[in-house]
């Protein structure tokens, strides 16, 4: 009884630091971009900046930040985490359009927007993250949180807060009339790290004007069968506003991922993994079979 | 048995224990101007506008406890709760409110004709509905393929169809007993109702306000969104069921129109605390007069 006893309270002794990944000094979780200005769209891809984040301190928050002065009109803040997602098919029937083939959870990351003026950004760029948070004393004294976050994004019943979830795009559109000449801060904040080596590559880009002016920029992406789509600031043609953002951000060029996003765009990465490409490291690791790679989808190309 | 007399005093007990919540339940009454139930009707047969005073005409009534209330001018044109801070072009400041509640809200009423135009505690049948929309709004009630809805089974019927219901005390838009509307006429004429405002975060000093939202000519209200709600795709239908904006006590200013009536005069809670507040089992009445222009 009392050995059980014992080993019980030795069980305790399990903070779980374990699981948490050390900082890697080659790759900080928490940098700062510095300023930056916003191009014209024509010109926003090729001046987007490719990065990668790696883990913090456990007990820390970790992200990038960047300034850039306001505009006087709107400006679009854009970032592509590593890498892309979409969901495992439920569906009895259709499962191929509905995305029969696993996506590979492990290589997923995710980054959050938040925008505002820099005078009311609580964190130290580079050393530690922070918010948009203030605190609004009201007549009789007592003290409500106000929100100065500017990119509020909407989810599907109409309500702010939302973000958009892991390897998958995040836009803002800030507007900056009433504060033209004043800096802003943008935060991108981490939400997770890929789990397959806990460093985060994104894309990032600032450019004029509202982020549905995307389409007027006339990029476009072209699918491993060739099929090419336009890119405007929707799913899926977005994520490949940057493309590449895996092997641009770490050097190495990465070809699979860079065919893998092109399919994604078109709509066309499950035959992508099945077909063309299983041994595509970005494609699920489960093994490929015919339940979810129907031979049916050889038919289509 | 005398063993348990103990035990069940401390239960009996149990039930009068007293949390000492900083939160209040404020119960009272509201008073509407007789003004705000009354609609112009066109008199057919003598081509003439004619004043039609029916309790159903009133609108939500919006309730709310505020710091404290800014006379007319200081940011609206109208009495309208302290802000806080405004920081983003095109918005206002959001007033803060300590809680709040309304008498009525929105209801589908079934059609998409009466898509953000019945409120609930109103009505009492289907009838009732139909008869006001077309004796006093002018508008009788069509189905969603444009044809009149003449009749309360085909009403009924399509709201159990629709809802899969099978009795009217499911449908929040109808008010089963009529002696369970909100508003009654008072012996000055007016309308009142009692209101429930439940957890408040009490603060010494506190002021309820509100207004209440009346319809436009075309019989729209500000407060209510067409296009929010549950989605209806019954069929060929593509419409929401509409509901109210959200924070709607915290933008007021944003919700009020021409037309809507406001409390000008506040009341003042005064009371230490929140424990002194129910002891003293106060039911504020506050009365909505000023209109907004």
């Amino acid at each position: 009884m009392l050995l059980t006893s014992l080993l019980m309270l030795t069980a305790c002794d399990d903070g779980g630091l374990n699981f948490v990944p050390d900082p890697d000094p080659n790759n900080p979780g928490i940098v700062h971009l510095g300023e930056m200005t916003p191009s014209p769209v024509a010109d926003a891809r090729a001046n987007a900046y490719f990065g990668t984040l790696g883990s913090v301190e456990p007990g820390k928050t970790g992200g990038a930040t960047a300034t850039f002065l306001g505009t006087g009109d709107e400006v679009c803040v854009w970032v592509d985490p590593e890498s892309v997602f979409w969901n495992q098919s439920v569906a009895i029937q259709n499962r191929a359009g509905k995305y029969a083939y696993p996506d590979h959870f492990d290589d997923d990351g995710d980054l959050d927007i938040e925008v505002g003026l820099s005078a009311f950004y609580t964190g130290s760029p580079g050393i530690e993250m922070g918010d948009f948070q203030a605190v609004y004393e009201d007549s009789l004294g007592n003290e409500s949180y106000i929100e100065f976050n500017e990119c509020t994004i909407t989810d599907i019943y109409g309500q702010s807060g939302a973000h958009a979830g892991r390897g998958t795009i995040e836009f803002c559109t800030i507007d900056t009339s009433a504060h033209p000449g004043k800096e802003y801060t943008i935060v991108l904040n981490t939400w997770s790290l890929p789990s397959d080596d806990y460093s985060l590559a994104y894309g990032f880009a600032l450019f004029e004007g509202s982020c549905s002016d995307l389409q007027d920029g006339n990029y476009s992406a072209t699918s491993i069968y060739g099929t090419t789509v336009n890119v405007i600031a929707a799913s899926p043609t977005g994520e490949c506003f940057l493309m590449n953002e895996v092997g641009l951000a770490d050097g190495s060029d990465d070809e699979d991922f860079g065919w893998l996003e092109g399919s994604f765009c078109a709509e066309e990465q499950v035959h992508h993994c099945c077909v063309q490409y299983p041994e595509n490291k970005h494609c699920s690791d489960e093994p490929t079979t015919e339940d979810v790679c129907p031979e049916s989808y050889l038919g289509d190309f | 048995m005398t063993a348990f007399a103990p035990l069940a005093l401390l239960l009996a007990g149990g039930c009068t224990f007293n949390e000492h919540l900083p939160q209040v339940d404020i119960h009272g009454t509201v008073v509407i101007p007789r003004e705000a139930a009354t609609r112009q009707v066109l008199n057919a047969a003598t081509g003439q506008l004619e004043e039609v005073v029916d309790s159903r005409a009133i609108g939500p009534v919006f309730l709310g406890a505020y710091a404290s209330i800014d006379e007319p001018g200081l940011n609206y044109d109208f009495p309208h709760p302290e802000i806080g801070p405004i920081f983003k072009e095109g918005e206002t400041g959001n007033a803060y409110p300590y809680g709040g509640g309304t008498v009525g809200r929105f209801d589908y009423a079934c059609y998409q004709a009466l898509v953000c135009k019945v409120v609930t505690g109103r009505f009492t049948t289907y009838d009732d509905i139909l008869d006001y929309f077309e004796t006093v709004v002018q508008e009788p009630v069509v189905d969603d393929r444009g044809t009149a809805v003449d009749s309360e089974a085909a009403f009924q019927a399509y709201c159990f169809e629709l809802f899969n219901y099978t009795d009217d005390d499911e449908l929040g838009f109808l008010t089963q007993d009529e002696d369970d509307l909100d508003f009654v006429e008072n012996s000055a004429g007016d309308f009142e109702a009692e209101y429930d405002l439940w957890a408040v975060d009490y603060y010494q000093g506190m002021q309820i306000w509100g207004w209440l939202d009346t319809p436009d000519e075309a019989y729209n209200f500000s407060t209510c969104d067409v296009d929010r709600g549950e989605n209806n795709q019954e069929y060929s239908n593509d419409y929401r069921y509409g509901a109210n904006v959200p924070d709607v006590l915290n933008f007021p200013g944003e919700n009020i129109s021409e037309g809507d009536y406001i409390i000008s005069a506040p009341i003042t809670l005064d009371f230490e605390d929140a424990d002194a507040f129910r002891d003293a089992g106060e039911e504020p009445t506050v009365t909505i007069d000023y209109l907004a222009d």
